[in-house]
């Protein structure tokens, strides 16, 4: 990526062998040796019964001589090549003869778009079986093939318009090359790594890997062939933008940078653009990593993809992700707290304590609702507590917190003695029902319907002027992607349209529910487990299996991140946050009262994890006396994996998010893929040591 | 206000004592700074400078003496104070917020903000809209005002602080060293900004070790040694050699020491 630097002035001379050599000829060699393979009959295609190995089928033929002239092509390309291709540049703006290295390009898509349709038309007629077969009949196709059959014939009109638009000299064609060879390097190793992985299955554990050579070839070779072949064109394809390429528009002052950017405004290498747009987020680090993890696990299990593996993981992290929000929040502003798992006990107690009435001992049983404001208040002042002593005393925060740690759970350890634990059902057959009127309800469920009309107006009324825009200026803009931008805004608005509607139905069908049943009783009696963590049974009129263990309290949490992301984003609030961190000196000049933001975050996270307590304890309906132990690292971990900077002043909440998933997706990935759970603890570690390094990689760029 | 009318001068400090513990830091200064008047408070380390501003912005209280504000004596007994009737300290490294946008920084404190339903939010593109036309107004040029202020060099900073100052109307800026770690392309640019929040009617304490760069924008210079005032002069009557020597020992040259007797 780095060799880039060098004058862009000198043509085409002084050929070395390049890493681009390197790859075009691997990428032939594997070609070559595909065909091969079909050649030597160990590789069957389309229909193959009752023929002799020896003897091909026309499809076999067919593929046996693309690959094969693929192969040597590529080959021959690579040998004639030059190392850098700077007609390209001049190819698209109208002047200079097509460069040899991008009429390979041309002919590679072209080719490319062949071998798609010939995917297609295999899944099609049934000879290349995908996803689940039991019990099924040739000619019926599932899901999963009719997919494949979708997205085959979709990307072979892509490569064959591209390799068009190439030859026509269209400038898009050149930005959209680049990206369906990023696209197709990921989809190479995605190939790959699932071809790895079958390499167990396939010769068979325990047998010599070495003597099926041939075998392995076969599993690793399409996706090697994939992933060079395209890393070769795209880099062929990139290395000419030479001057748009420059250092300044990062580096440079803010005068060198408006002009660089006026010059890269649209034209950056479809690499540069995907770093550029992932170092203006402060979780890049979790980005990369959710993606890759997620698709590692997807390939490396095929229980990974399912709904009650990926509803597990989401339910199993409701604490934490929970708590991460007010973790992440009090990072940004600069402190952090260590006390959060002691705080977690002693609310989780004090609900369940009080609604049992066996905490404080003896008092009569409360109302849950009661219960629940009492928690809330006692952890906000638990919180409070905490940031008091670090305003007033100054001591560090990591000082003042690893004290109020050992101290708070000094109460659940004195009231559950002896490890014990206090459980709802040892004190009351009943669930803790509440009464809510129905008059409640409504006005709550009305409330809900005028909210979702404001943002929904406000959020589609903003997406129909953006396309209005789009439209009205479609003939000006010189933008390559003007086209797909106005069908993928088109189909944004129509989604979101449609999914306001189903809402806004939904919530009208239950108000009419509520008015119905009013007649019945005046009051909706609910569990209040139920109403905090209840499994959720079914979606509207979509039933979900009961396998599937998805909770109510995952809605909270996404309701508490959207809160407060927006919070942090748009109020003057969330920007006090941010300078205290950032620079607590510059805050206090310019009016912020510093210690009472940070007195005021130490409170919203005490206050969260109540909230995160009491869903809890409705979850498991009981509670020990080391309830949460641990948790502050865990919560610590996912923030900073999120790309909170432990210094304070950076850091997202839908960062902290995707770090819970991420941990979410590791205790669930790393069971199925059968690997012992005990390293569980090392792998995030090293998870949080690479999230990190990325994180100050984007945030460098960024400063 | 009455002090509209005032003519003499913005800020008048008379007989400034202060005693820390048995130590005399200041002993009796009068400092004086006129309207559109950019003076240079200038003196060798532990002359007093520093002591002397912090009881200007409220920081320090003084033990004796007296401040006037367009010639009302004020009592400023805190940052807040100081900031309250218009004077704004741009420190080097406390003037803004690294990880934060241009914008977000220009209006830290004082956010633009539209109510929808009981909800206050930011109106970011108005504050990037009026951020870019302020520091236009007076000559930076920012194309986007997203960009974090980490991003930018230490003179650009400096120049978006002095800028953000003159926007909110402040009357009096304190410039504490604002060009000591700036290479001298920028240096010329933050004493340029300088001038223009002068003429945008703003006036300026310069404090420098640097006598060439206070030279160069200073109506008058303030010197002050171990406590006490050496003298105040007009720029044109002495020059760049004569203060450098004022500075270091606190003497006045005979040339200079005639007029003011006479």
């Amino acid at each position: 990526m780095t060799s880039y630097s060098s004058a862009s002035s000198t043509p085409s001379g002084g050929r070395g062998i390049s890493s681009n050599v390197i790859l075009l000829a691997l990428a032939g060699l594997f070609a070559l040796l595909l065909a091969q393979q079909i050649a030597a009959g160990w590789l069957a295609l389309g229909e193959r019964i009752n023929i002799p190995r020896t003897d091909f089928n026309l499809t076999e033929i067919l593929v046996m001589v693309i690959a094969g002239v693929w192969g040597l092509f590529t080959l021959f390309s690579a040998l004639t090549l030059p190392d850098r291709d700077t007609g390209i540049r001049t190819y698209f703006d109208d002047n200079g003869p097509m460069p040899s290295g991008l009429r390979y390009i041309a002919v590679n898509f072209g080719l490319l778009g062949g071998i798609c349709l010939l995917i297609a038309v295999q899944v099609l007629t049934g000879w290349l079986p995908l996803g689940e077969r039991v019990n099924i009949l040739r000619s019926n196709l599932n899901v999963v093939e009719w997919g494949t059959i979708l997205g085959c014939v979709l990307w072979a009109g892509l490569a064959l318009r591209t390799a068009l638009g190439f030859f026509n000299r269209e400038r898009p064609a050149w930005s959209w090359g680049q990206w369906m060879l990023l696209l197709m390097v990921l989809g190479g190793l995605i190939l790959l790594m699932s071809g790895i992985f079958d390499i167990p299955d396939t010769i068979g554990r325990g047998v010599s890997v070495l003597a099926n050579l041939s075998t392995l070839l076969l599993l690793i070779a399409p996706g090697v062939l994939i992933v060079l072949s395209c890393l070769a064109m795209y880099r062929h394809l990139t290395n000419d933008y030479g001057d748009v390429r420059t250092t300044k528009a990062i580096s440079g002052t803010l005068a060198e940078r408006a002009r660089a950017r006026d010059v890269r405004s649209r034209r950056v290498p479809a690499a540069q653009a995907i770093r550029n747009r992932l170092a203006a987020s402060p979780g890049a680090g979790a980005i990369i990593g959710f993606v890759a993890l997620f698709m590692f696990f997807s390939v490396a299990s095929d229980f990974f993809l399912q709904g009650n593996s990926l509803a597990g993981a989401l339910t199993n992290n409701i604490t934490r992700g929970i708590v991460a929000i007010g973790v992440t929040m009090l990072m940004i502003s600069g402190e952090f707290d260590l006390s959060v798992g002691s705080v977690l006990g002693i609310g989780g107690l004090t609900f369940l304590g009080l609604i049992t009435g066996q905490f404080p001992r003896g008092i009569t049983p409360l109302d849950p609702f009661l219960a629940l404001i009492v928690t809330l208040l006692l952890c906000g002042f638990l919180g409070f507590i905490n940031g008091f002593l670090l305003v007033r005393t100054g001591i560090p925060s990591f000082i003042v917190t690893l004290a109020t740690l050992l101290m708070y759970r000094g109460l659940p350890l004195t009231v559950i003695v002896g490890g014990q634990t206090i459980r709802y059902v040892d004190f009351s057959n009943q669930p803790p029902v509440v009464a809510i009127n129905r008059f409640v309800v409504m006005a709550i469920i009305a409330l809900g319907l005028v909210a979702l009309a404001f943002v929904g107006r406000a959020l589609l009324s903003g997406q129909w002027s953006g396309i209005q825009k789009r439209r009205s200026g479609y003939a000006e803009d010189t933008g390559d992607f003007k086209a797909l931008a106005l069908g993928a805004s088109t189909l944004n608005f129509i989604v979101t349209s449609v999914i306001f509607a189903a809402l806004a139905i939904a919530l009208v069908l239950s108000l009419v529910d509520q008015i119905g049943l009013l007649g019945q009783s005046p009051n909706l009696l609910v569990s209040f487990f139920d109403l905090a963590n209840g499994r959720i049974a079914n979606i509207g009129p979509l039933e979900i299996p009961r396998e599937i263990n998805l909770r109510l309290g995952v809605i909270w949490w996404m309701i508490l991140v959207i809160i407060f992301q927006f919070i942090l984003t748009q109020t003057r609030y969330g920007n006090a946050t941010y300078a205290v961190g950032g620079n607590a000196g510059a805050a206090r000049a310019q009016g912020i009262n510093v210690n009472r933001v940070r007195i005021t975050n130490y409170i919203i996270l005490a206050m969260l994890v109540g909230v995160a307590s009491i869903i809890d304890a409705s979850r498991l309906q009981s509670i020990d006396a080391l309830r949460g132990t641990g948790l502050e690292l865990e919560v610590i971990a996912a923030t900073v994996i999120g790309g909170a900077l432990l210094t304070g002043g950076y850091g997202s909440i839908i960062g902290a998010l995707l770090g819970v998933f991420i941990f979410g997706m590791m205790q669930t990935g790393l069971v199925l893929i059968g690997i012992d759970a005990r390293l569980f603890d090392a792998v995030i570690g090293l998870i949080i040591l690479l999230a990190v390094v990325i994180n100050n990689w984007s945030r460098r760029i960024r400063t | 206000m009455s002090a509209n009318q005032h003519d003499g001068p913005l800020v008048e400090m008379r007989d400034i004592v202060k005693v820390f513990g048995t130590i005399n830091v200041l002993r009796g200064i009068d400092f004086a700074v006129g309207k559109q008047e950019i003076v240079g408070l200038l003196g060798d380390n532990g002359a007093g400078k520093s002591t002397l501003i912090k009881i200007l912005t409220g920081v320090y209280t003084p033990s004796g003496g007296q401040i006037y504000f367009e010639g009302q004596p004020v009592q400023i007994n805190s940052p807040q104070d100081a900031r309250a009737i218009g004077i704004e300290t741009v420190y080097q490294d406390l003037a803004l917020v690294p990880l934060m946008s241009i914008s977000r920084n220009f209006w830290l404190g004082q956010e633009i903000t539209r109510r929808i339903g009981p909800l206050e939010l930011m109106d970011k593109d108005e504050m990037n809209n009026r951020t870019r036309q302020a520091l236009l107004d007076i000559g930076i040029h920012i194309r986007n005002a997203d960009e974090p202020v980490g991003s930018l060099s230490g003179g650009e900073r400096q120049s978006i602080a002095i800028g953000r100052a003159v926007y909110f109307g402040k009357k009096l800026l304190i410039l504490d060293e604002p060009t000591s770690a700036l290479s001298v392309g920028e240096t010329a640019k933050v004493l340029e900004y300088t001038k223009a929040a002068k003429a945008r009617g703003m006036s300026v304490i310069f404090i420098s070790h640097n006598i060439g760069h206070v030279h160069k924008v200073a109506d008058r210079f303030t010197i002050i040694s171990h406590g006490q005032k050496v003298g105040d002069f007009r720029k044109d009557d002495v020059n760049e050699m004569e203060v450098a020597s004022m500075v270091m020992t606190g003497e006045v040259p005979e040339r200079l020491r005639l007029p003011v007797q006479e």
